[in-house]
């Protein structure tokens, strides 16, 4: 049994968001994705151990557990709602991701309040380990998620994916990931186009408190109005990860939304596990 | 006496250096060889063990009829198994992840594949090998989708069963780097869903080349057809609905190209990627009630055992459209058996 580094995912946008918005145009993606995968199999080889987590604590990040490797989130907020998320890493190259959460958020009146949407979601990353095409390069990893069931809302039909490309690199007492997310979402038969936003997270990793690490980060997730269609908000992400075991790490974070004055920010506690055979 | 003593010491010293001059046995004599430590039939003195020829060598010589110097018999009544040992190299899956290789399963070897996706598909593609030149399968899709109109959101039709031949050559075995090819057709049984009547074919020639022990390309050509037909019951007297077929609209909305790609960076997984090819029925479209998507997948195949492997990854229904939406995360499961192969040669 092993220990994980940190984890969460998600973002969001508020609603009538523009700035920043980079809408794909046709083809871009298919392109995108292309040139990424070269770029990975080009580089793709075993490396010395990276450090693990799949999420800073929104944003995500390019470490990727090792062959047969399993890791597992379980994690609840001061609002009571959960999330569960189990990643088994395939071969060394890649995760696979599946869980439940309630980050994304949807509403039906733009005057109310979003709240929570109880989605499945499922992930597939792969990538490259650092400093495996030549010394002190990043690890890379290319991942897409999608959402595959929705419970406990009126919205109709909401859906949710992204495809983000993500680079980590460990410097010691200082972790630091950056990446590009496209994402896009439909509800009530609305669907918006595949827009770009910038992923960015840091880790430190005080001396004197080996066993404990500061991070905060910044993502993107869709906001689903049933009125005015999904929307992207962004969602900024401080928190402490406590190793208090080999297997075992939990985390305290506080989490804030775009769309959201500060005294709405959420609170939550995670735990993690990992487990290698 | 003296005399005799002399020839006695002439004989042992004769024989021994005879004795040193032989090669070394190939194995320790098995218990209860009488040939092994007491001599061959002929009388001969068996060879002995020597300094340098310590117990246990595992040397071993052919015997003087394959060009060896010692002919060690077998034991004729040894118990013979009646399992032949069957020949287990790695298989070469017939499979990228959606679209076909050109290569064939061994003979006698079972295949059976078994997906889940985020889509609400589960599939299973299940094979044998046929004399090392043909493949024989039966699968569930859930490639073929449906929409009523052009601005519904393309659902799947599942189970669509198919059945599959292929039959094709090895990899370099009519030459040094010829490609693996492979002729393959597809047929779906009949499949009423939604009032309407559909089938799909596909034939498809498709060559594989490995390139270095870690790289392998695909390519290939496929001629697809596909009919719709409505099962709306109408008046007496009137003709029923007519079906549309997708070789109705020209060869051209027939063929396409696919193809995929394999790097193995680790000994026991491997990075694919694939564009292919699937059927879209669109019943109440005016032009276009059958098309044929593109689709992209990419994920890894890991070896847990050597006859077992998962697969998971991407696969995007409708590349062309740069949907993220219908962008499906898939986990499969394949298991290969050499069990019948087994079965097969212990009846030779």
């Amino acid at each position: 049994m092993r220990a994980v580094s940190d984890p969460t995912r998600e973002g969001t946008r508020p609603a009538g968001n523009a700035a920043g918005v980079l809408p794909l145009r046709e083809g871009a993606l298919p392109v995108a994705a292309i040139a990424a995968f070269v770029a990975m199999i080009a580089v793709a080889r075993l490396a010395a151990a990276d450090p693990t987590g799949s999420r800073v604590l929104t944003a995500p990040t390019a470490w990727l557990p090792r062959a047969g490797e399993a890791d597992a989130m379980l994690g609840i907020d001061h609002r009571s709602e959960g999330a569960a998320v189990v990643g088994y890493g395939l071969g060394g190259l890649a995760e696979i991701e599946l869980g439940s959460e309630t980050d994304i958020r949807a509403g039906t009146d733009e005057t109310e309040r979003p709240s929570p949407l109880v989605l499945g979601r499922a992930g597939f990353r792969l990538g490259a380990r650092q400093d495996t095409g030549f010394t002190g390069m990043p690890a890379i990893v290319f991942g897409v998620r999608t959402t595959f069931a929705a419970h406990g809302h009126e919205i109709h039909q909401p859906r949710a994916s992204d495809a983000y490309l993500v680079a980590s690199r460990d410097l010691g007492v200082v972790r630091l990931h950056a990446g590009v997310d496209a994402l896009s979402a439909s509800a009530s038969g609305r669907r918006s186009a595949a827009q770009l936003r910038p992923l960015a997270g840091v880790e430190l990793h005080p001396p004197m408190y080996p066993r404990s690490t500061l991070f905060g980060d910044i993502a993107w997730q869709p906001r689903l109005d049933a009125q005015a269609g999904p929307q992207l908000e962004w969602l900024l992400g401080i928190g402490v990860r406590y190793q208090a075991l080999s297997w075992a790490a939990v985390e305290l974070a506080v989490r804030a939304r775009q769309a959201e004055d500060l005294g709405a920010s959420t609170v939550m506690i995670r735990l993690h596990t990992a487990l290698a055979h | 006496m003296k005399q005799m003593n002399g020839v006695i010491l002439a004989t042992v010293l004769g024989t021994t250096a005879i004795a040193r001059a032989q090669p070394a046995p190939a194995d320790p004599s098995p218990p209860g060889n009488s040939t092994g430590s007491a001599g061959d039939s002929a009388g001969n003195p068996a060879p002995t063990g020597s300094p340098a020829q310590p117990a246990g060598s595992t040397a071993s010589d052919p015997g003087p009829l394959l060009g060896g110097q010692t002919d060690a018999p077998a034991d004729p009544y040894a118990p013979k198994s009646h399992r032949r040992e069957v020949d287990r190299k790695p298989i070469n899956f017939p499979e990228v992840l959606t679209t076909p290789t050109g290569w064939l399963l061994p003979a006698g070897v079972l295949y059976s594949n078994n997906a889940l996706d985020t889509g609400g598909g589960v599939t299973s593609d299940n094979r044998v090998g046929l004399g090392d030149v043909a493949e024989f399968g039966i699968a569930t899709t859930d490639q073929v989708r449906e929409r009523t109109t052009s601005q519904d959101k393309p659902e799947q039709i599942q189970p669509y069963v198919t059945a599959s031949f292929r039959l094709g050559i090895d990899e370099n075995r009519l030459f040094p780097g010829e490609p693996g090819v492979t002729l393959g057709f597809r047929k779906s049984f009949e499949r009423n869903h939604h009032g309407q009547k559909t089938r799909i074919a596909e034939l498809t020639l498709v060559a594989s080349k490995h390139l270095g022990d870690r790289v392998a390309l695909h390519a290939g050509g496929a001629l697809w057809d596909a009919s719709l037909q409505s099962n709306a019951t109408v008046p007496g007297g009137q003709d029923p609905p007519q079906e549309i077929t997708l070789h109705g609209h020209g060869l051209k909305n027939q063929v396409r190209v696919f193809g995929g790609f394999e790097a193995r960076p680790l000994a026991k997984s491997e990075i694919l990627i694939d564009l292919g090819w699937a059927p879209e029925f669109c019943y109440q479209c005016d032009t276009d009630k059958i098309r044929l998507r593109p689709e992209l997948s990419w994920g890894v195949r890991y070896e847990v055992a050597s006859f077992l492997h998962i697969e998971s990854g991407v696969r995007v229904p409708d590349i062309g459209n740069s949907n993220l939406l219908d962008a499906q995360i898939f986990g499969q499961v394949t298991f290969t058996s050499f069990a019948l192969k087994s079965a097969v040669e212990s009846l030779k």
